[in-house]
């Protein structure tokens, strides 16, 4: 199995385990891990499809920052919330 | 973005460390602009839920959960669809190459069936963008998303076109590369959203 | 100058300065008003006044932009303009009727214009910008199609460039967002929608590919960096422009009656409006940083750069100010308005007319640039008028912030009434006006600077080579 089809089938596994979470269970602790499976969701995407692991700096932060970010937000807001 | 005028200015990207920024840097810049509007629009929606909360929450109960699951999956698979077409041609291999990029296309085209479904039931159901703060920003959020994935469509086509002319080769697919990231960031912008549309609350 | 049906664009660019100076005269007369409310009064009241100020800026302006393009599109598309005939007559047409418009507002009250231009057949007047008589719209729109037939043909035979690409996709949108003049629903607030489709997609839509483009003109042969490098930037600049601009129309649809959601709409793509006039900006300075030669017209390199400069603070920055719907709850339509409106049409729009007129000026009249002291005139012009308008913005601003504090914020028990408020803020109204005379002896000097005598003159050999390499 090449490097890409087993990001691939991660990809989609994490999926529905963050569905599964996020409507099977429920705990103060929930909203956070569906947030960080969404950050490594997203990173593998960045590096591994997007290809930013071996583009300049410059690019991988920027767009990694946003994935931060943003979900760094909705995890400030789940938290104050 | 306060790098930007050297990287635009000159040809310093790759040489110099052997890092490779795959597709046009015109292209890469067209990205962080999009991911900045979507980024806002994110932040938007946390301002909004938080104005709202119960509002937010009465909504979330009543959208497709599982659409968002399956559109999820199909992203992600087009993604990695799109994603072997760049290796295929990085081999030569042209047909190959071809191939990919029509599933990647066949992948937008599966979205698309499942999110206007979603949007018939919901519409169905009596909710639009003018029913409450959550539901603008729903069917606000998803549907530019959409516009995205169907901008994306048009850019694989492109490219898948251009490839089975034979434009692009081992040496040259810069073409192929660019295309394939703005792809992958319609992806990316999903696999936030999902979460926090569909997921939480 | 390469091709001789360039020399067309030469009426134009004089005619707009005519009618700038006119705007200006108006501007002073407006600044006066505010403070002595029946100066001029009954000849010329308020409101014509300021009718004649607005019209006339969007005239000129379109008159920049149209030499800007008979002088532009020939040497992009390396060929004779198509029908440098056409351009001369629908240069007389458009000049013609600007001139009677103006006239009929100065001369006739505004309701028996209407009545004999015939408003009641197809009613399109009264709207702010758009007062035109209809009569007048239609003779614009067929100068517009007179004018993109004309400059199309000449790009389609021609060499096609990003430029030339861009700076027709800009014309051909402010044709076609024109049309929406036409239509004038009675619904107050979808006549709004329909206004702004007009100005605010002219001013941050399609106006800004117009100024993109100019600019980049004037900077590919000023400053002999490759094409490539800049054509890259324009499109950048152009996909955040219409990513931000178009949606971004949403932040006029606060509080007139339109749904709830366009104040998050209008705040969040509202909010991006700034991004293409601050690329413009780095655009623009890389591009003189990073020169090949130094072509000898600095007076057009210092009014390129000072375009993107107080476009990013006039259209950007002062338009970020009360964008956000939470701010511009209190600032609608406030003087913190009219402080973004002055400083975002001169730097965007006002600053690119001169800075083409500025290149393209000194090669019709047979050299490569006018001598130092002419230079020297036009440079120093340049700063005062840019002082005098950031003045003249600041002190709005100051009155806004005023305003809001005195009219809009308080309680209502507390706040004060619309014309005390006036009252209240004539000190800003005074150095406001002192600022636009600072303004008025800078267009002075700039006019001024078309007239040094050449007594060195300039045009070599040499020199002529430089500019035909671009």
């Amino acid at each position: 199995m090449n490097r890409l089809t087993a990001i691939w089938i991660g990809l989609l596994v994490l999926t529905v385990a963050s569905y599964v979470l996020g409507h099977g269970m429920s705990g103060a602790w929930l909203p956070l891990t569906v947030l960080a499976l969404a950050a490594v969701k997203g990173q593998l995407v960045i590096d591994h499809f997007m290809e930013l692991a071996h583009a300049p700096r410059l690019f991988r932060y920027a767009v990694s920052g946003w994935l931060f970010g943003v979900l760094g937000l909705m995890a400030v807001f789940e938290t104050v919330v | 973005m306060s790098a930007s005028p050297d990287v635009l200015t000159s040809q310093a990207v790759e040489p110099a460390e052997a890092k490779h920024l795959p597709g046009d840097l015109a292209m890469w810049f067209f990205i962080l602009v999009e991911l900045a509007a979507f980024g806002l629009l994110f932040a938007s929606f946390a301002i909004a839920r938080f104005l709202e909360p119960e509002a937010f929450a009465a909504g979330a109960e009543t959208i497709h959960a599982g659409a968002g699951l399956a559109n999820t999956l199909v992203l992600l698979t087009g993604s990695f669809f799109v994603a072997r077409a760049v290796t295929a041609i990085r081999a030569g291999g042209v047909e190959r190459c071809v191939n990919w990029l029509w599933a990647g296309v066949a992948s937008g085209v599966v979205y698309a069936v499942i999110k206007f479904s979603e949007y018939g039931q919901l519409i169905g159901d009596g909710y639009n963008l003018r029913s409450g703060t959550f539901y603008f920003f729903y069917f606000f959020t998803t549907f530019f998303h959409l516009m995205h994935v169907v901008l994306g469509m048009i850019i694989l086509v492109a490219v898948a076109l251009r490839c089975r002319r034979g434009l692009y080769s081992a040496a040259d697919h810069r073409g192929v590369e660019t295309g394939a990231s703005y792809w992958h960031m319609v992806d990316l912008v999903w696999l936030v959203l999902f979460p926090i549309v569909y997921v939480l609350l | 100058m390469k091709y001789k049906s360039q020399a067309v664009a030469k009426p134009y660019f004089v005619f707009a300065l005519i009618l700038f100076v006119g705007q200006i005269v108006f501007g002073l007369i407006l600044g006066t008003q505010y403070v002595i409310g029946d100066f001029l009064f009954p000849a010329i009241p308020f409101n014509v006044a300021r009718m004649v100020h607005t019209n006339l800026l969007i005239v000129w302006l379109l008159f920049g932009f149209m030499g800007a393009t008979y002088y532009l599109v020939p040497e992009e598309s390396q060929r004779e303009l198509h029908s440098p005939l056409l351009a001369w007559v629908l240069f007389w047409v458009f000049a013609a009727a600007g001139t009677l418009t103006i006239i009929g507002y100065l001369a006739v009250p505004y309701a028996k214009l209407a009545e004999i231009t015939g408003n009641h057949l197809l009613p399109t007047m009264g709207r702010e910008f758009l007062e035109q008589p209809t009569i007048t719209k239609i003779g614009i729109v067929v100068v517009a199609l007179g004018f993109l037939y004309n400059v199309g043909l000449t790009v389609l035979k021609g060499r096609k460039t990003v430029v030339n690409i861009v700076l027709m996709t800009g014309l051909v949108g402010l044709a076609v967002f024109f049309l929406f003049a036409f239509y004038n629903p009675s619904a107050l607030t979808l006549d709004k929608y329909f206004w702004w489709w007009v100005v605010h997609l002219w001013v941050e839509g399609v106006w800004e590919l117009i100024l993109a483009s100019i600019l980049a003109f004037v900077l590919i042969k000023t400053t002999g960096v490759d094409r490539e490098v800049i054509e890259k930037w324009l499109y950048v600049i152009i996909a955040m422009a219409l990513i931000s601009g178009i949606i971004g129309t949403g932040h006029h649809y606060f509080y007139i009656g339109a749904p709830e959601y366009w104040l998050w709409l209008g705040s969040v793509f509202s909010a991006l409006e700034p991004l293409p006039f601050f690329m413009m900006m780095l655009f623009a300075i890389n591009m003189v940083r990073r020169r090949r030669r130094n072509h000898p017209n600095r007076a057009a390199t210092t009014w390129a750069i000072g375009c993107a400069v107080m476009a990013f603070l006039g259209a950007g920055v002062w338009g970020f100010l009360h964008t956000l719907a939470p701010v511009n709850y209190y600032t609608h339509g406030s003087q913190l308005t009219a402080a973004h409106g002055h400083l975002a049409f001169f730097g965007a729009y006002a600053m690119i007319v001169m800075a083409i007129i500025s290149y393209a000026m000194p090669l019709m009249r047979g050299r490569v640039a006018n001598n130092a002291q002419a230079q020297k005139l036009e440079i120093a012009s340049c700063w005062l008028m840019s002082i005098g308008m950031l003045l003249i913005t600041l002190f709005l601003t100051g009155a806004g912030v005023h305003q809001v504090m005195l009219q809009r914020w308080p309680e209502s028990g507390e706040a004060l009434a619309f014309m005390a408020t006036h009252d209240a803020l004539a000190g800003w109204f005074w150095a406001r006006l002192a600022a636009g005379g600072l303004f008025t002896l800078g267009l002075i000097a700039y006019l001024v600077s078309f007239f040094v005598p050449q007594r060195e003159v300039a045009p070599t050999e040499d020199a002529e080579a430089q500019t035909a390499a671009a």
